[in-house]
């Protein structure tokens, strides 16, 4: 009795590599996609979601910004600022961004007292051009 | 020369077809697209600008209202107004109007009153609650 095998393709033949060029194509349309919609950020020490606004205006989304969290923690980025270190970090970023509005992605629920008292605090050391970053809310 | 013809034969080296491995490629290319897709983030970011009160000193400014935001209304002055009664006292008037959150307001809410003050037209400025 003789039993014939299916013969297995070999992989890396031409025919096979003739056959990927399709999905090579749709891929690389899918990356070049996700690589010019999406926007690469820095990772954050904590999550902070942002409140709605109809009518804010346009923003840079890659800008690093002064997280604060609903609980009122303060961050820079991936770092911890504390209310005592707010000196510190004004003069820091006053020279590396001179002139320049500060972001500050403070979450929904947080206090905006506390919002007002941080924005206080920040002119106290000489940052007093500061925009609040949110996302687009469905307009009226 | 004898009168022979030459015959150069020239023997070209036989082209591969792809000099890069498909397979290979596809991997990484399929690794770039997951990076991507999951390290991007597709929020779409908006600016707020927030101006506090007395940026020229306190006195200096002359306060045309006080709209104070509670957690369940806001307050003109003192006195109790929903959203269309404000926007009725306020649209296209120039007076600046402060406005004043309490303590445990939640920023959504406060955004929320910025919004419809920007979309009358009003000159807002934002002040803190005096400490309690």
């Amino acid at each position: 009795m003789k039993i014939v095998l299916p013969s297995t393709r070999r992989a890396g033949s031409g025919l096979d590599d003739e056959r990927l060029l399709p999905l090579i194509n749709v891929v690389f349309l899918l990356l070049v996609f996700f690589m010019l919609a999406g926007a690469l950020s820095s990772p954050a020490a904590f999550r902070v979601d942002p409140p709605k606004s109809s009518e804010a205006g346009s923003a840079d989304a890659g800008a690093s910004a002064l997280l604060f969290g609903r609980d009122g923690k303060l961050a820079f980025g991936a770092e911890v600022v504390e209310v005592e270190q707010l000196q510190d970090f004004s003069r820091r970023w006053r020279a590396v961004h001179p002139g320049a509005a500060l972001a500050i992605k403070a979450d929904a629920e947080a206090d905006a007292a506390q919002v007002l008292r941080l924005l206080d605090a920040l002119r106290a050391t000489g940052i007093d051009r500061v925009v609040l970053m949110t996302t687009r809310a469905p307009s009226k | 020369m004898n009168g022979s013809t030459v015959r150069a034969r020239i023997v070209l080296p036989s082209r591969r077809r792809h000099a890069i491995p498909l397979t290979s490629l596809v991997d990484v290319v399929f690794i770039l697209l997951f990076f991507f897709m999951l390290a991007s983030s597709y929020l779409d970011w908006r600016a707020f600008p927030l101006s506090l009160a007395g940026e020229g000193g306190d006195a200096s400014a002359p306060v045309g209202h006080t709209l104070t935001i509670a957690r369940d209304g806001a307050l003109l002055d003192g006195e109790i107004v929903n959203a269309e009664q404000l926007g009725e006292r306020l649209r296209g008037r120039a007076a600046p109007v402060v406005v004043v959150p309490e303590d445990g307001v939640p920023l959504q809410s406060l955004v929320e009153w910025l919004d419809r003050l920007k979309l009358w037209g009003v000159n807002a400025s934002l002040a803190r609650p005096a400490a309690s």
